[in-house]
């Protein structure tokens, strides 16, 4: 136990080196500035109205409707100009983004039963996601002039009649259901939100796994490379010893990094998702529908999606170990994993864009066959409770890990580890 | 007197080609012996498997009545070997690398202390072991090195080519510190091209070409049977014939 110690010391001590982490924490700590930075600028722009300028050719009585509609969800600005050819230069000139004219005719063209065109003007400063929100601004103004002049219309000709009753005569109300509960709310806003809840995840795993192999084929390579395998060898240690201090310290910095990595990309997922969708108001009242139907993730399917991930990087960590043992520098090393990484790829791609259930059953079978595939799918099985097929993925994961730990310590316990080799040089003629 | 090293029908092959061919030889407690012979003869190949990092193809490999093929790990108690190229671990200062070599060769704190302490009597490098290894030079590194593969003085040293690429000053210190513990009763199988560095090292050598020993004995002998003035001639002559 007490050389296993020393070996463990003496491998992280490798492998958390000052130019390994000072730019992986600050790439991190990059992430969770702009992550916290878009969301606190979302946060601001939706408790403010966006300002729209209005030059009113009309003053009519249901363009005088149309805009206190309008002034419900924007900073209403009457325009001092009163030609449209210069109805730009004063939006640059004070600086409001969006823009309307309603024309002369407007009340005019809608009492007799024709469409009026209403203009509208975006002038584009940047071309941020939270720019790209402020467009919907326009949209939605229209939409309440539309709803505020033809509410109006109903009433003038029919005054008893309710326009909001006559404009929608069926009312739909939500349920979702999961789990075996059902409860009141928008199923396209809960998808949305456990997406944005959970897209992270995938991307930490792939990060992490692929981190791992890296770090293992790596530290095998440079004990080549750096001639000091051969007296590694020599010492009266056990294989074995040697082999798992490798992979535990390997496994323990990755899943360092995989918490650093979740943390920087949970705030900057959050963050550029919420400028992205605008969702920061109505988060709340989606995440509370989401933990009614216990979609969301307890603590259970943490540790359930901790234990998996935990296999997936032992696994990869046997399979790069076996890699490395190829290889005959750090630079080679590189190379070497391609084939544990296309292996990561595949899954990851796709549960990222395909819906497996749709898949042939040919083509399910090789994904489920690839065992990481089982530590992407963990996620979206673990959410609706098919536990199943995550502990199935777990055994998976654990015997084809004592298979390739099996191969890695026959490697290192016999002259394998010196002789195998693969050159990626060309050949001298 | 006893011998610690038994080498027998020694043979080691990489596909078709036959690194090393049946060779046999044994070392006697406290005794230097060298393996000379040119670049690619088998000399570091045999050394590999004698520290058990190589597996034989055929033949056995006893150390002090532990036969290493079958018992490898039992054997690595018994050894220390230094490789032609020994690298180090650069972020580790020369006394953090002697430490945490005494620490996975001793069993108790006290040996821990007594290798570390030995170690850095052997290297001499004084206030210069609190500097990182990365800092060193060739000689000073393989100093170190050498305190590495002698702290626990073994039962059987295993140095491979101990003083490459050194300068006259650090080789000699070296080939010194190495006779000292041969002294002091403990076993050396060595290997060199260098045959003259040889002549003043070892007690007796075996003379190795294409993986095969085509000469034993010690230096003396050879040279009498030989009638030749250094190894170098004896070395010649022999592949003449």
């Amino acid at each position: 136990m007490k050389k296993f110690l020393l070996l463990l010391k003496k491998e992280l001590r490798e492998l958390l080196t000052p130019q390994m982490i000072v730019p992986f924490v600050l790439i991190m700590v990059v992430f969770v500035v702009i992550g916290k930075t878009a969301g606190k600028q979302v946060a601001s722009q939706a408790s403010a109205q966006d300002e729209v300028l209005v030059l009113d050719h009309d003053t009519g009585q249901l363009s005088k409707i149309a805009l206190g509609s309008a002034g419900q969800i924007a900073k209403i600005t009457m325009a001092k100009t009163t030609n449209d050819a210069q109805f730009v230069s004063e939006m640059n000139k004070r600086q409001i983004a969006l823009g309307v004219i309603i024309p002369a005719d407007f009340s005019m063209s809608a009492l007799n039963k024709s469409n009026a065109t209403v203009k509208t003007y975006s002038t584009f400063k940047d071309f941020s996601l939270s720019a790209s929100k402020k467009s919907s601004t326009l949209s939605s103004v229209v939409m309440m002039i539309n709803d505020a002049v033809s509410n109006g219309l109903i009433q003038l000709n029919s005054p008893e009649t309710n326009p909001i009753k006559l404009k929608n005569p069926v009312l739909a109300a939500n349920f979702v259901s999961a789990n075996g509960k059902t409860v009141e709310g928008s199923s396209a806003a809960v998808l949305g939100y456990i997406s944005q809840q959970t897209n992270f995840v995938p991307v930490i795993l792939f990060i992490v796994i692929v981190f791992a192999a890296q770090m293992i084929a790596t530290a095998v390579a440079t004990e080549k490379e750096n001639k000091t395998l051969e007296t590694l060898l020599s010492l009266p240690v056990s294989r074995k010893t040697i082999v798992s201090a490798k992979m535990i310290a390997a496994g323990l910095v990755s899943l360092l990094m995989a918490g650093i990595y979740m943390h920087g990309m949970k705030n900057f997922i959050g963050g550029i998702g919420s400028a992205a969708t605008g969702s920061t108001t109505t988060g709340g009242n989606v995440s509370g529908i989401v933990y009614s139907l216990g979609l969301s993730l307890s603590a259970t399917g943490y540790l359930e999606l901790g234990v998996i991930l935990f296999l997936g990087i032992l696994l990869a960590l046997a399979m790069a170990m076996i890699l490395g043992a190829f290889s005959e520098d750090a630079k080679s090393a590189q190379s070497v994993i391609t084939p544990l990484m296309v292996m990561v790829m595949i899954p990851y791609f796709a549960t990222l864009l395909l819906d497996i259930n749709q898949l042939s059953p040919l083509l399910r079978g090789i994904l489920y066959a690839i065992p990481f595939s089982h530590i992407f799918l963990a996620a979206p099985n673990i959410i609706p409770g098919n536990t199943t097929f995550v502990l199935w993925g777990m055994l998976y994961l654990f015997v084809m890990f004592l298979i390739f730990v099996y191969v890695a310590a026959k490697i290192f316990s016999s002259d394998l580890i010196l002789t195998m080799k693969l050159n990626f040089s060309k050949k001298k003629s | 007197m006893k011998n610690i090293l038994e080498v027998k029908n020694l043979c080691k092959s990489y596909g078709k080609f036959d690194a090393v061919k049946r060779i046999n030889f044994s070392v006697a407690q406290g005794e230097i012996f060298a393996l000379i012979g040119p670049n690619g003869a088998g000399k570091s190949t045999t050394l590999k498997m004698v520290a058990s990092i190589l597996q034989p193809t055929d033949g056995s490999i006893i150390i002090d009545g532990v036969d290493v093929v079958r018992e490898p790990e039992a054997a690595r108690h018994k050894i220390s070997y230094l490789p032609e190229e020994a690298g180090a671990y650069k972020n580790l200062t020369g006394r953090g690398y002697l430490q945490f070599m005494a620490g996975l060769y001793a069993e108790t704190k006290a040996d821990e202390k007594k290798y570390l302490e030995r170690a850095i009597e052997i290297c001499g490098l004084g206030r210069r072991l609190k500097d990182k290894l990365g800092a060193y030079s060739k000689g000073m590194t393989r100093k170190v090195m050498l305190a590495r593969a002698l702290m626990k003085e073994p039962k059987l040293a295993i140095l491979d080519e101990a003083t490459s690429g050194l300068d006259v000053i650090n080789a000699l210190e070296i080939r010194d510190i190495i006779k000292s513990c041969a002294k002091s009763g403990m076993t050396v199988l060595v290997s060199s091209h260098n045959m003259l560095e040889i002549e003043y090292l070892s007690d007796r050598v075996a003379i190795i070409d294409q993986g095969k020993i085509i000469e034993t004995g010690s230096i003396a002998e050879l040279k009498k049977r030989h009638q030749a003035e250094n190894l170098e001639v004896v070395f010649l002559k022999l592949r003449k014939t």
